[in-house]
């Protein structure tokens, strides 16, 4: 190797450029707080901790009702020591990237319908995961930075900096280089958000990865065990799989645990079908390097749990813990301010986002009992900026949120499961439409149709609101999105039959229902157009 | 402080590449008083700008070009990482006109307009157009491609 020495013109006497150097790092530091004074303090309208959905929403909303904003950004970098850019969980490691890789994967199947089509494809099709993970992470680079380079046409304050709490009026914000600088606010919003929680088997935070770390991972994932049988779980399984990486799920319990079980079996069955392998009931118990540099898993029956998948063990390239998340707020120093938070999910109390201290607030995945959805973050939040900036006085509307799970076939719903509909009113109040049906596009490459299914639950009395509208199938989120509009306009069950659907559809299923649970019929299509 | 090439083609852009990856950088630095320590830096970043070649007045056909020209220059001086390497490449109103240029078309950049700098090999995040000429903007550019963690 050559050895270049810089020789330019400002290369004069060493000792001169030493101090003008140190002179620029202090030029590069102070230059970002430009507008702030020499002692680091500062007065402003609305400090938000944690620049993600909700944050971002609440502090854009908050300005252009003419406040004065600063939001704080920081990633504590993983176990694995995985690290992002401004923007949050739902930009760097949640739904945005989630939904890239479900595509992909949903492309190498097409890929092979296309065959049936007619397409003459050559070879096998086989997934490059650096050049797909590549791929990924640079659109969300570009994400990372429209972010940035709005807030600066917002003239919000970007503070790249952890956040805690000095007294109920002070944020003080600790940079990469330790230096700490204060920010004096009349008020204060808590959106920190969520991170992984590891399992406490043996091993796992040493050997485990979480979705933290899936979405950047340097080398292919291989054969793969996802502990956990929530959403996230269920979804990388499901687009590792459709990769082609052999994927094994472990539930400790039940698969979406708190979503409609009749729904959330038609999801697994299909996964199974797939060929991903569930163990039920089941928890890992210790995780172990083997001499090839693979990790060894030994797992048993839950406590407390009966039948399930029993004792066992196997080897796997990458464990994948998805048993939840635990909000972010420990190193926050609510206490200094006396925020009350709930004492094991640390999650913040707050009613119409407002905690028990008047000026400190809440948005997002850290509010407890509040649906972790990037489009509810930021909803309450811009709400929330025009409650406390503007005149309306709107309150944020919780109930019939739509959202969809992207696993293989995907899950979408609005409303309530069929469980929580029986406990609200009774079964005997209930009248539940449902059937199976036949994506037009699944016959000719013969895909397996047995877990498309939808249902809607509606009052039995006139005026027969639907109450919630659930649909397994290809698109998901597409067909549930429209629906969400009429829930919020109550529709009845007359009024969605009365709806004419379009042909040839998975939607038009819902306006098409005619048979009930109640009459025993069966659900199974007869033909295409009857 | 940085180091500059000038190029007029693709083949010259991955020859200064291959160039500065093979070199080191001495950089001096004084951590205390009356130590002067010397270290070879081998990885450093580069950062590539694409621009408008500029007629016998030195002035470039392309307007933006010619406004983010100065600002470049200060922020190359004042802002870039030490040590840090720039390429910028000149393309002629014709070259870039064509929308078969490889710069348009090649994955490792898809150029949408110049001036455009962005840092080897990512395409994201990258400056464009006025905010070339944006000391601001600049500034959180270098921010966001080379997070400083220590200091």
């Amino acid at each position: 190797m050559s050895v270049l020495k810089i020789c330019t013109k400002s290369f004069a006497a060493s000792l001169g450029r030493q101090s003008e150097r140190s002179l620029k790092k202090i030029y590069r530091i102070s230059s970002s707080f430009r507008t702030f004074s020499t002692e680091g303090k500062l007065e402003y309208d609305l400090v938000v901790i944690g620049g993600g959905s909700g944050g971002l929403a609440c502090a854009k909303e908050a300005v252009a009702q003419g406040a004065r904003v600063a939001v704080l950004d920081y990633v504590q970098p993983s176990p694995r020591s995985t690290k992002w850019g401004l923007g949050g969980t739902c930009v760097n490691v949640g739904c945005i990237p989630k939904k890239l890789m479900h595509h992909a994967s949903l492309l190498g199947e097409a890929i092979e319908d296309a065959r049936s089509f007619g397409w003459r494809i050559p070879g096998n099709a086989e997934i490059d995961w650096l050049a797909m993970r590549d791929a990924v992470q640079d659109h969300i680079k570009s994400v990372n930075w429209v972010t940035r380079v709005s807030l600066r046409d917002n003239k919000i304050e970007y503070v790249n900096g952890r956040g805690h709490l000095a007294d109920a009026n002070t944020v003080v914000a600790t940079l990469h280089n330790k230096k700490e600088v204060l920010l004096k606010t009349k008020n204060v919003v808590v959106a920190v958000g969520a991170r992984p929680k590891y399992s406490t088997a043996i091993g796992a935070q040493e050997l485990g990865i979480s979705s933290d770390d899936i979405f950047s991972l340097e080398k292919p994932p291989g054969k793969t065990l996802v502990v956990g049988g929530g959403y996230i779980g269920l979804e990388c399984a499901g687009f590792l799989n459709g990769f082609g990486y052999p994927s094994t799920v472990m539930l400790r319990s039940v698969p979406l645990r708190g979503f409609d079980q009749q729904m959330a079996s038609m999801v697994v069955n299909e996964m199974e079908g797939r060929g991903v392998n569930f163990i039920c009931k089941c928890v890992p118990e210790s995780l172990s390097k083997t001499l090839d540099g693979r990790i060894l898993v030994k797992w048993n029956t839950t406590p407390g749990a009966s039948g399930g998948s029993g004792q066992g063990e196997d080897v796997f390239d990458t464990v994948l813990f998805a048993v939840g998340r635990k909000a972010v707020t420990d190193s926050l120093a609510l206490d200094k301010a006396g925020v009350e938070t709930h004492r094991e999910t640390g999650k913040i109390f707050t009613t119409n986002e407002q905690t028990n201290v008047p000026n400190i607030f809440a948005v997002g995945d850290v509010l407890h009992r509040k649906p972790e959805l990037t489009p509810v973050a930021v909803q309450a939040g811009r709400l929330l900026a025009r409650r406390m900036f503007g005149n309306d006085k709107t309150l944020m509307d919780y109930d019939n949120v739509a959202t969809t799970v992207f696993t293989p076939l995907e899950y979408g719903f609005v409303g309530l499961s069929e469980e929580e509909s029986e406990k609200r009113h009774g079964p005997e109040n209930l009248e539940v439409y449902h059937a199976f049906y036949k994506p037009t596009e699944f016959s000719i490459p013969q895909k397996d149709m047995s877990n498309c299914y939808i249902k809607v639950i509606c009052l039995r009395k006139e005026p027969r609101t639907v109450l919630g509208m659930h649909f397994v199938g290809p698109n998901a989120g597409e067909v549930i999105q429209g629906f969400s509009a009429a829930m919020k306009c109550r529709i009845t069950m007359e009024q969605l039959l009365d709806t004419i659907g379009i042909h040839p559809t998975v939607a038009e299923e819902f306006t098409r229902l005619t048979i009930t649970k109640r009459s025993g019929m069966d659900p199974n299509p007869q033909a295409c157009c009857s | 402080m940085a180091v500059h090439q000038y190029v007029n083609s693709l083949q010259e852009l991955e020859a200064a590449i291959e160039q500065f990856k093979n070199i080191s950088m001495q950089v001096s630095s004084t951590p205390s008083r009356n130590e002067n320590t010397e270290h070879l830096i081998n990885d450093f970043p580069i950062f590539i700008i694409v621009s408008g070649t500029k007629d016998e007045n030195g002035v470039s056909w392309c307007p933006d070009c010619e406004k983010a020209d100065p600002v470049l220059e200060e922020a190359e001086q004042s802002l870039a990482p030490e040590p840090s390497a720039f390429i910028t490449v000149y393309l002629t109103r014709e070259e870039w006109k064509n929308p078969k240029n490889v710069f348009r078309t090649d994955g490792r950049f898809r150029l949408t307009s110049i001036p455009t700098m962005l840092k080897w090999p990512n395409r994201e995040p990258k400056l464009v157009e006025a905010q070339c000429a944006d000391i601001d903007a600049i500034k959180e550019f270098f921010d966001e491609c080379c997070p400083q963690d220590q200091d």
